[in-house]
């Protein structure tokens, strides 16, 4: 079984591709603190905009920092946000869509009908709002903010999972034998709806990534002088006609971070999709 | 002495839009210690529905709803609270499914799903305990099984598992829903024999679900007939068998096609069960009945108790 699983998932390249860099940026964050080549905080004004050189590999910012060093302390602000973010996303969308999927009546009606009114929402504009009400948002709020609010869509696709699997006949037969209801949920049940919550997983952290990015963007996500790649992304935006890699190397990892969940997150719905052999 | 099962005045709806469509329908129904009640009759009679309800497996959600009184030694079933019916699910009721190819659940192996059933017996796994289940049930190579997936054995073997399950806790009563249909004719009587075998050995009661007579003959002491959600014969199989007295029941024995003599033409019934939403007035089969008249189509008959052998129909 797993040894199948292997094969699909080695045979598509740009699956590898995504997996391999999302753990190189693992592994980067890591150990960021022994790899950055200078201090991200420090300003040095008489060596402000320089363009990329071999001492500043991606130039300095408007107040002298080295943006490599920051865009590198960046790595954890983003991937953290992203996978804890995410975390509770994928936590508040399971139960609730265990819940109304195997209960069905009316839990299911209220459940579902909050799910509508939370789909209503542009998403973006209910997390601004909700940021704006807070005087300064720190780090946890706002992977809070985007947790909380990114579950609808996955507790929708959980219960519709739900709903197929707790017509088989082996959850009777669970039913039947006396086993207690966790019991059923979390150990009968979860197992056989994991693929779908293991690619919407990875889609998330993708998509929370990118929108800490935007946040931070508009100046409502980590707030300066704490780097984020949004953040300097901003910065760069003011001085795009002098110094174009202020805007091009954050704007770059971004892409090709969110780029390489989504690749990571297709691959793995391929790989655990039951209907291809 | 009090049946181990009672079933009074049992009626089973379904919600369908927005109206209660009976699936079962004032069913009385005994099943002593020890003995082996067979229920046959065609496909959507409410076989299935009236083998889910001692257990308390139908659905919860709002969409069936239940009348009457079922009884496990004087306790009425549908006054307990949903905990202490989860108690006796599996400890004095246990139940196998028809399809053993769904009835394990795939991603879990063999052994994690028989120690859960020791788990709630014992307290905690027991290896030993499992083997000797599977040698009860006659599963050679059990150390394999043990660690197979439901996908990597026989539809056979996983009956077996499932049979061996359920006999975790020697419950009192079996309710076997046609535990041989989706399996091959040569697997079909092996089970068949285990189940026999098994049920002398552990003095359990058991109700058998079938529409196949040749089964009925062969495992059962009583036998119900059920047309459209009503019981409309009930006796001894053998005078069952030998004096169908309904006529449902004579016309179900008469398509039985023969194995000697010439084939033939085969009787066969006309027309198909009532829909649940279309049920006619009056006794349910009269359409269908060569021998009905007037009072038929006004009057549901009402069961006629007569040494122990009883007949929902206007002629008796």
């Amino acid at each position: 079984m797993l040894s199948l699983y292997w094969k699909r998932f080695r045979s598509n390249p740009l699956t590898l591709a995504g997996c391999a860099l999302i753990v190189v940026l693992i592994l980067l964050s890591l150990f960021s603190s022994h790899l950055i080549p200078h201090d991200p905080y420090h300003q040095d004004l008489l060596n402000r905009l320089k363009s990329p050189s071999l001492d500043h590999l991606f130039g300095t910012d408007e107040l002298g920092r080295d943006v490599f060093s920051r865009m590198f302390v960046g790595i954890r602000v983003s991937l953290s946000i992203g996978f804890i973010a995410a975390f509770i996303s994928i936590l508040i969308g399971t139960l609730v869509g265990l819940a109304a999927g195997y209960w069905r009546g009316w839990l299911d009606s209220v459940l579902m009908r909050f799910v509508d009114v939370m789909l209503c929402f542009p998403t973006l504009f209910l997390i601004l709002t909700l940021l704006a009400v807070l005087e300064k948002p720190s780090m946890v709020m706002i992977m809070g903010i985007i947790g909380l609010t990114s579950w609808p869509g996955l507790a929708r696709l959980i219960r519709g999972e739900v709903l197929s699997m707790r017509e088989r006949d082996f959850m009777l037969v669970a039913k039947g034998l006396g086993l207690s209801t966790p019991r059923i949920l979390f150990v009968h049940l979860l197992p056989n709806v994991i693929s779908p919550v293991l690619v919407a997983a990875t889609l998330t952290v993708g998509s929370a990534i990118l929108t800490e990015s935007g946040l931070s963007f508009l100046g409502l996500g980590v707030q300066p002088p704490e780097p984020s790649w949004g953040n300097i992304l901003t910065s760069g935006k003011d001085f795009i006609h002098v110094a174009w890699w202020l805007s091009l190397f954050p704007g770059l990892a971004i892409l090709v971070t969110v780029l390489s969940f989504n690749l990571l997150g297709e691959g793995l719905r391929d790989v655990l999709d039951p209907r291809i052999k | 002495m009090a049946p181990l099962l009672s079933i009074k005045d049992l009626t089973v709806d379904y919600r369908h839009e927005d109206r209660w469509l009976p699936a079962v329908k004032n069913v009385f129904l005994d099943v002593s210690e020890g003995e082996t009640v067979a229920i046959v009759g065609e496909s959507g009679c409410g076989k299935s529905t009236l083998a889910l309800t001692p257990l308390g497996l139908l659905p919860q959600d709002g969409t069936c709803r239940t009348t009457g009184q079922v009884f496990l030694n004087d306790k009425n079933l549908f006054n307990l609270k949903e905990e202490e019916r989860r108690l006796l699910r599996g400890r004095r009721i246990a139940m196998v499914f028809q399809d053993p190819f769904s009835s394990l659940n795939p991603v879990l192996t063999i052994n994690y799903q028989l120690q859960e059933a020791i788990i709630l017996k014992e307290g905690k796994p027991n290896h030993q305990t499992a083997m000797d289940l599977l040698k009860q049930v006659h599963l050679s190579d059990a150390e394999r099984i043990l660690e197979s997936y439901p996908h990597q054995i026989s539809g056979g073997q996983r009956q077996r598992v499932l049979i061996a399950m359920a006999l975790v806790h020697h419950p009192a009563l079996l309710i076997a829903d046609e535990p041989t249909t989706a399996l091959d004719v040569t697997i079909q009587d092996e089970i068949l024999q285990l189940l026999k075998e098994l049920k002398t050995k552990l003095g359990m009661a058991m109700i058998f679900i079938t529409h196949n007579m040749g089964i009925v003959k062969n495992i059962s002491d009583r036998m119900a007939v059920m047309y459209a959600g009503h019981i409309v014969e009930l006796g001894k199989t053998a005078d069952v068998l030998a004096a169908p007295k309904h006529p449902y029941t004579q016309a179900l024995l008469r398509s039985l096609p023969k194995l000697t003599g010439s084939l033939g033409t085969i009787p066969v019934m006309e027309g198909q069960p009532p829909e649940p939403s279309a049920m006619p007035a009056g006794c349910p089969f009269h359409p269908r009945c060569d021998r009905t008249f007037e009072r038929c189509e006004k009057e549901d008959p009402f069961e006629r108790d007569s040494d122990g052998r009883r007949v929902q129909c206007h002629l008796f």
